[in-house]
């Protein structure tokens, strides 16, 4: 069995500890303290077994054996991992536990996590363990009391309200398990000895085997790099950035072959795909996309994440990704900038509506223009056109619809619920054209109710057409009959457009009226200030000279004014 | 008796009508003389509150220009006070 007899410093080093005493019989005393620790003296031989790579291992290894804890009949209310050992008190009167072989050991040191983030376990209480019966308990916390240890040492063979049971198989499979697990480690450590031994002696066989493969590699990748050491080959590639080390034996032979076949074959690929790669360079330059040539693949930045965890092979597969992913690429780029153009489009006709519907206000044209909707049904029908110089219908700017179930039912819900319809700021050039019919039996009445020119092509069309099916029996407001649609659309245009302008010729007096007012007032106010300031001035001016003046004279001056 | 016509003709009567325009014309100095600020202090005057305005400016720039003339006769006496002192000393 390896073993290995470890001084005081190396215990020291190897338990991240200072407080391991010698204790005079081959053994350390290791007073187990810091945070979440136990805080009693672990007893530990001075012989530790040695692990794979040769280095002594700490004995202090709480292991996870469910059988053991779970047969104990006790809910510890965390996750337990155990010691085995031995249970004694000092001559100070301290806990001490001694580790021990597991079919050796009389008592149990269990450790219980508990807490933490997302858990909910919070271990048990010093009452709990003594009802229990617990020969040491002690709980080590966190600050917040969120996370923490409890530690627990009772009998290896105890169960909670029964008589002890016999555990002396589990013990024995414990015990079994870790003299398993030292055998590994002496088989594998044996096994690397010969191996080592092996390759010492192959050394100068297989170099001179291997000499020429290495430089053909390196011919074909001049980022593979090797290093000769007495025992082992490394052989790296820098560029892919991975290292290995190999004995010195006939399958090294066989691996480097093997690399110099792939490595060739890279080359080979990368030859003949990396001309067709590059004929994109122009393409993925105007897509400010830079590519890098990897050894068995090439990789693209792009100033999106586009293609980030993407790579293209050396091969026809691989190009055709490529390809189609470049093309995919500047489709979507595309379609951004298009995003973008018809955004700020958008922006600068809404920026323009801003500007006329502000000159509109500014010119007298109505801020607002609200009429009642009512389209099907026997009764009360009616209906209002705001009509735009290029022929456009304009889209209400709000719905009072009363029937609100409508817009449910109906995805023409606008058209089908009664209410106020309202339209903001009419704009120069749009009319409004109006109809009513109260009921069956008489004609519709059509009106124009705003307009300031004469009506244009487009406009006469799109109304001729919305009111020629209602134009069989229809009046004016006036009564009159309209037999001739068109005509009549014409006229009452014109009529109203006369009217209309005289509004706004009024407004514009109005506003020239108030415009000239508020420039005298500027003015007055302006010629005041400039008066003022004088005044203030040649006050104080005054106040200087009369400080000039003797006192008797002062008075006299003063008497004068 | 007090004679009510004198006690009538001495009470101080506030005029609210020319209280409000000084007012106005107050905040036009405070936010500053432009188009836009007096535009938007005056729009709801009426015709006669707007000649009445244009009507307070003229006389108080009349009494400024007054009142800056007297200090000019003022310092002007003054300094011919001072010389006349200058040749008796």
């Amino acid at each position: 069995m390896s073993k290995k007899k470890v001084t005081l410093e190396e215990a020291k080093e190897i338990l991240g500890s200072d407080k391991i005493f010698y204790n005079g019989n081959r053994k350390f005393n290791v007073v187990d303290t810091g945070k979440y620790k136990s805080g009693i003296t672990i007893e530990i031989p001075q012989e530790w077994n040695i692990n794979k790579n040769r280095k002594p291992e700490s004995p202090i290894n709480y292991i996870v054996y469910r059988e053991l804890t779970d047969g104990m009949n006790i809910d510890f209310n965390g996750d337990s991992s155990i010691l085995l050992g031995r249970y004694r008190l000092s001559k100070n009167g301290r806990p001490v536990f001694e580790i021990t072989e597991p079919t050796k050991s009389k008592d149990i040191l269990i450790k219980v996590s508990w807490g933490g983030a997302f858990n909910t376990t919070r271990g048990r209480y010093s009452n709990y363990a003594k009802e229990i019966g617990a020969e040491f308990f002690t709980k080590r916390s966190s600050n917040g009391r969120g996370a923490g240890n409890d530690y627990w040492i009772l009998p290896v063979d105890f169960v909670r309200d029964m008589e002890s049971r016999d555990v002396s198989d589990i013990l024995e499979d414990i015990q079994r398990q870790e003299d398993e697990m030292v055998i590994e480690i002496d088989d594998y450590i044996a096994r690397e000895d010969l191996e080592i031994k092996n390759s010492i002696e192959n050394k100068d066989r297989v170099y001179g085997q291997i000499q020429p493969i290495i430089q053909n590699i390196q011919t074909f990748n001049p980022e593979f790099e090797f290093e000769i050491q007495a025992e082992s080959f490394i052989y790296k590639e820098k560029k892919e950035g991975y290292s290995k080390t190999r004995r010195y034996s006939d399958a090294l032979v066989s691996e480097l072959n093997d690399i110099l076949k792939k490595e060739k074959s890279e080359k080979n690929a990368r030859d003949t795909y990396i001309p067709m790669y590059q004929e994109m360079k122009n393409t993925l330059s105007t897509l400010d996309i830079s590519i890098t040539y990897n050894n068995t693949d090439v990789t693209l930045t792009a100033p999106t994440s586009y293609f980030d965890y993407k790579f293209y092979s050396y091969s026809q597969n691989g190009y055709n990704s490529f390809i189609n992913d470049v093309t995919q690429y500047q489709e979507k780029i595309a379609q951004e900038q298009e995003e973008a153009r018809r955004k700020a489009e958008e922006l600068k006709r809404a920026a323009e509506l801003k500007r006329r519907k502000e000159e509109a206000k500014e010119s007298g044209y109505p801020e607002k223009f609200e009429f009642w909707n009512r389209l099907g049904g026997a009764t009360n029908l009616s209906h209002a056109y705001v009509i735009e110089s290029n022929g456009m219908i304009r889209e209400p700017d709000y719905n009072n619809l009363s029937n609100i179930n409508h817009k449910y039912k109906y995805s023409d819900w606008k058209n089908e619920a009664d209410g106020t319809q309202g339209y903001m700021q009419i704009l120069p050039g749009e009319i409004i054209i109006t109809y009513t019919k109260d009921y069956t039996a008489v004609p519709y009445i059509f009106d124009v109710k705003w307009a300031d020119d004469e009506i244009t092509e487009a406009q006469l069309e799109v109304i001729c057409d919305e009111l020629a099916e209602k134009a069989s029996f229809a009046e004016n407001s006036d009564e009159q009959e309209i037999t001739e649609v068109k005509q009549w659309v014409i006229n009452a245009v014109k009529t109203k457009a006369i009217e209309c302008k005289k509004q706004l010729n009024i407004r514009s007096q109005e506003q020239s009226q108030d415009d000239s007012f508020v420039e005298e007032i500027v003015s007055l106010a302006e010629q005041k200030f400039k008066a003022k300031e004088k005044n203030e001035q040649a006050g104080k001016l005054a106040s200087e000279y009369e400080e000039q003046l003797p006192i008797q004279t002062n008075q006299q001056s003063l008497g004068d004014d | 008796m007090y004679n009510l016509e004198f006690i009538e003709s001495i009470k101080i009567v506030d005029d609210k009508e020319k209280e409000n325009l000084l007012k106005i014309q107050d905040e036009i100095e405070k936010r500053g003389i432009n188009k836009e600020n007096i535009l938007a202090l005056t729009k709801n005057l009426s015709d006669n509150q707007k000649n009445a305005l244009k009507q307070l400016y003229r006389e108080q720039i009349e009494e400024l220009n007054f009142s800056t003339q007297q200090y000019k006769k003022k310092i002007l006496k003054i300094k011919s006070d001072l010389e006349k002192l200058k040749k008796f000393n």
